[in-house]
């Protein structure tokens, strides 16, 4: 390469050929490649500034101090879908419970769950809904909604499924249930002592006719 | 030598690639180094194929380590290895990432609001209750950080904050369920109940034969364990201490180099005036200033004040300003020559010229405090016993020393020391590894005894601190006794006791089944039970969480069924050597009132949402980088 021109003048000169056949193509490169990082730059901070504004809405909900207030501060984030969007909706379905308005508690748990594209959190919504259909008596809908997995909440899905069970009357199968979900090792709804209660509850009544 | 250079490189297509070459591999590596030597070796863990951060898993390992040691007071235990306690710290790093990465995946974000907030709230950047910037900045640099990744670092911690706080905040607990459990808990019991302990029921005795099979049949649980004999030399303090006999002397002696334990020592106020002199000066010049100080001096007898003189001639400037007192001092603080005359003359007295290296000084003694305390006569008695302890524990370090040297060099043999030092050899009894009498009461000389030097090979022991200090032996082995059978006669009582208690269980159990068929056909009642065997009848209404009656009533009466109205469920409890008969007569449901419907609050159901998202992911510790970091 260094060898091919005897003087710098034929080396300028090489050069200067070489420019004037490609220039067009290298500017035209040059000037898409900075629009492309600015580009890049201006969309990530703009997404960037779209979650901060997202974030600072969130929490205006989750500090709303009537439920009025809430849906009305809500009612941006849940259009919009995201992860927010099902955070407002889960905490207004637990204002919902609170008020006994299990409908309404329903309702928005089926907004959060449509809105949460995470296979691990959207059984939580799941096992929430279950535990709302138990409170409202309508057991077939609260089997329907219970979650298949994952494996994390195997002892919360064997507590619900004995909280059906005992609501069914079968007590066996509500004693088998909670011995599971104590069995499981895995965390649970309440809490292993009552947990271990209710297990002992049902022991107590079906074992009744001996 | 430049234009050479590139008529050289134009010369030949060969040199000139490989001066290219040069170039690149020097760039190149110039810009791995940094990678090298800035990232510290090998990730530590990866999730989800992302590196965690290194300083923040050496961070945690830090403080979990400060915790470990707070709660052990300062000494972490040996099984916390530090390769264990930095995997553990390892892993709850990865946890909160998989947090964080499930964070940004979301698309959670922390506002400027936030983020400044919670940087406010923080109490190490606050000075009297108020965020303080140039505070804020001194910690930052204190720990090596800069504002921007500090604040990226709060802002990861916040996104994670929240995620999980929407999870936590949005739990609820359904008034049926709070329902359910509130009237649960409350529930209460009627139960009667009798007990019986197997020991108190007579059986018959074993008889020989049976006595002689079970011995046969557990010939292994009567075995003489393997024990040894061992020849000693004992040194201990006390004999050093009855031997001391010290004289009149050196008691008084000894009493002269503790006096400060018995009494106050003399303290004396002191001024001078100074005259400075160079310490090489010629006589001529010492001369002079010492006709100048004497003059003074005079001055001083015809009843001229010291203090007035001391500030107007003293070149000492720091005392002369307080009338030349330098203050309080014990014998021995001042300069030698400055000393010996300031505690030999009397207070008020003005001293000859007395030179040191400062100067020439004129010295005055202002007030004596004299020593004050017990005198020798008084406290001779115990001057003597200390002399004897410090004597006799000079002693007993010189002697176990040379005991310990001795018998490591005579290794084959403990006669020999024993001959050296002058002590006597003794033997002790057998005893085992499990325990003896005497010198085997320590567990260290059991120990030695069984270990391979001593047990195996024959050596003398090293020299073992029963108490360190005042009591240390050499051991060596005597005689080995191996494990052996104990003969039936020997043993005879314990088997006895053994099929009688055996015997006694058996009884209780059957006696407990057939108590417990009989009540529940209703042959026997609680009350003729108690009339019997089965002692007294307590009756009780048992609580869940009660403490009035015995756990095992409770846990019994609360797992048994529940009786129809009008009827008694019957249970059984306790353990083989105790058994309980436990009626449930009456359960008394609970009306929980709205407070306690109320207090019932499950633990939030979000722990299974994190505990779903970390078994999800994929976390790789590398454990060989993390043993290589602990080492």
């Amino acid at each position: 390469m260094f060898a091919d021109y005897e003087t710098e003048e034929q080396q300028v000169e090489a050069i200067k050929t070489w420019w004037e056949k490609n220039r067009l193509p290298i500017i035209g490169g040059a000037v898409l490649g900075i629009a492309a990082i600015f580009g890049y730059r201006a969309w990530d901070d703009s997404q960037t500034e779209a979650r901060r504004a997202a974030a600072d809405q969130f929490q205006a909900v989750a500090e709303a101090e009537s439920l009025a207030q809430m849906e009305t501060l809500a009612s941006p984030l849940i259009a919009k879908g995201d992860f927010y969007g099902a955070g407002a909706a889960m905490i207004m379905a637990k204002k919902a419970v609170e008020a006994e308005d299990y409908a309404a508690a329903i309702g928005h748990l089926d907004t959060a769950e449509a809105a949460l594209n995470n296979a691990e959190l959207k059984p939580l919504v799941k096992v929430r809904k279950a535990r709302v259909y138990l409170a409202m008596k309508d057991l077939p809908m609260a089997k329907q909604a219970l979650p298949q997995g994952p494996e994390a909440y195997a002892g919360v899905i064997a507590e619900i499924k004995g909280d059906i069970a005992y609501a069914e009357g079968d007590l066996k199968t509500a004693y088998d249930l909670y011995d599971q979900a104590l069995q499981s090792g895995k965390a649970v709804v309440s809490n292993r002592q009552l947990l271990t209660i209710k297990r002992d509850q049902s022991q107590a009544a079906f074992t009744g006719e001996q | 030598m430049l234009t050479s250079l590139r008529d050289t490189i134009k010369g030949s297509r060969v040199i000139g690639i490989a001066f290219v070459v040069i170039i690149i591999l020097a760039f190149a590596s110039f810009g791995l180094s940094a990678y090298l030597s800035g990232g510290a070796g090998e990730a530590v863990a990866k999730v989800n194929g992302e590196e965690v951060d290194q300083a923040a898993a050496a961070r945690e390992y830090q403080s979990q380590r400060a915790r470990l040691q707070q709660m052990f007071g300062g000494q972490i235990p040996e099984q916390f290895s530090n390769t264990a306690i930095y995997t553990q710290a390892v892993q709850s790093v990865a946890s909160r990432k998989v947090v964080d990465q499930l964070a940004d995946s979301l698309g959670i974000g922390v506002s400027d609001s936030q983020l400044a907030e919670s940087i406010r709230s923080t109490p190490a950047f606050q000075a009297d209750g108020e965020f303080d910037k140039a505070r804020y900045d001194a910690v930052l640099v204190a720990n090596g950080l800069t504002a921007p990744g500090y604040e990226a670092g709060v802002r990861t911690d916040l996104r994670r904050i929240q995620l999980v706080g929407v999870l936590e905040s949005s739990a609820f607990t359904t008034k049926a369920e709070k329902q359910l459990i509130a009237k649960l808990s409350g529930q209460q019991r009627e139960v009667a109940w009798v007990k019986l302990s197997a020991s108190a029921l007579e059986v018959e005795s074993p008889t020989e034969d049976e006595i002689a099979a079970h011995y046969e049949q557990n010939l292994s649980q009567y075995m003489e364990p393997e024990a040894v004999k061992v020849e000693y030399l004992r040194l201990k303090l006390a004999d050093f201490e009855a031997k001391q006999a010290p004289t009149a002397d050196e008691i008084e002696a000894h009493f002269d180099q503790t006096k400060d334990r018995y009494q106050t020592t003399e303290r004396r106020s002191i001024s001078h005036i100074l005259l400075e002199l160079d310490s090489d000066a010629s006589d001529e010049v010492y001369e002079a200033k010492r006709e100048a100080l004497l003059a003074l001096k005079s001055q001083l007898d015809s009843g001229a004040d010291f203090a007035e003189l001391a500030a107007a001639n003293s070149q000492d400037v720091g005392s002369a300003e307080q009338g030349g007192s330098l203050g309080e001092f014990e014998r021995g603080a001042l300069p030698a020559a400055f000393d010996e005359v300031a505690f030999s003359i009397e207070a008020g007295v003005i001293s000859d010229v007395v030179r040191t290296d400062s100067g020439v000084h004129l010295i005055k003694v202002d007030s004596i405090q004299a020593p004050v305390g017990k005198s020798f006569d008084e406290v001779r008695a115990e001057v003597e016993a200390d002399l004897k302890r410090v004597n006799a524990e000079a002693a007993f370090a010189e002697l176990s020393g040379q005991l310990a040297n001795s018998a490591y060099e005579n290794s084959d043999s403990l006669g020999s020391v024993a001959d050296e030092l002058n002590l006597s050899l003794q033997t002790s009894e057998f005893f085992s590894r499990s325990g003896g009498s005497d010198l085997a009461a320590s567990q260290a000389v059991r120990a030695a005894a069984f270990a391979d030097d001593v047990y195996l090979n024959g050596y003398n022991s090293e020299l073992i601190e029963i108490e360190p200090n005042q009591d240390v032996v050499v051991i060596r082995l005597f005689e080995k006794r191996p494990e052996s059978q104990k003969a039936l006669g020997e043993v005879k009582d314990t088997v006895v006791a053994q099929l009688t208690a055996q015997a006694q269980t058996e009884a209780l159990a059957e006696l407990k089944s057939e108590a417990l068929a009989a009540l529940r056909e209703s042959r026997e009642s609680m009350a003729s039970l108690a009339e019997g065997q089965w002692g007294e009848l307590s009756r009780a209404i048992a609580k869940r969480q009660g403490a009035n009656i015995d756990r095992v009533v409770v846990e019994a009466a609360f797992s048994a069924a529940a009786p129809a109205d009008g009827a008694t469920v019957y249970v059984e409890a306790g353990a083989p050597s105790q058994a309980y008969l436990v009626a449930v007569e009456r359960v008394i449901d609970s009306e929980p009132t709205t407070a306690e419907i109320d207090s019932v609050v499950f633990g939030a159901d979000s722990n299974v949402a994190i505990d779903a998202v970390n078994s999800a992911a994929s976390i790789e510790i590398n454990e060989a980088a993390i043993v290589k970091i602990t080492q």
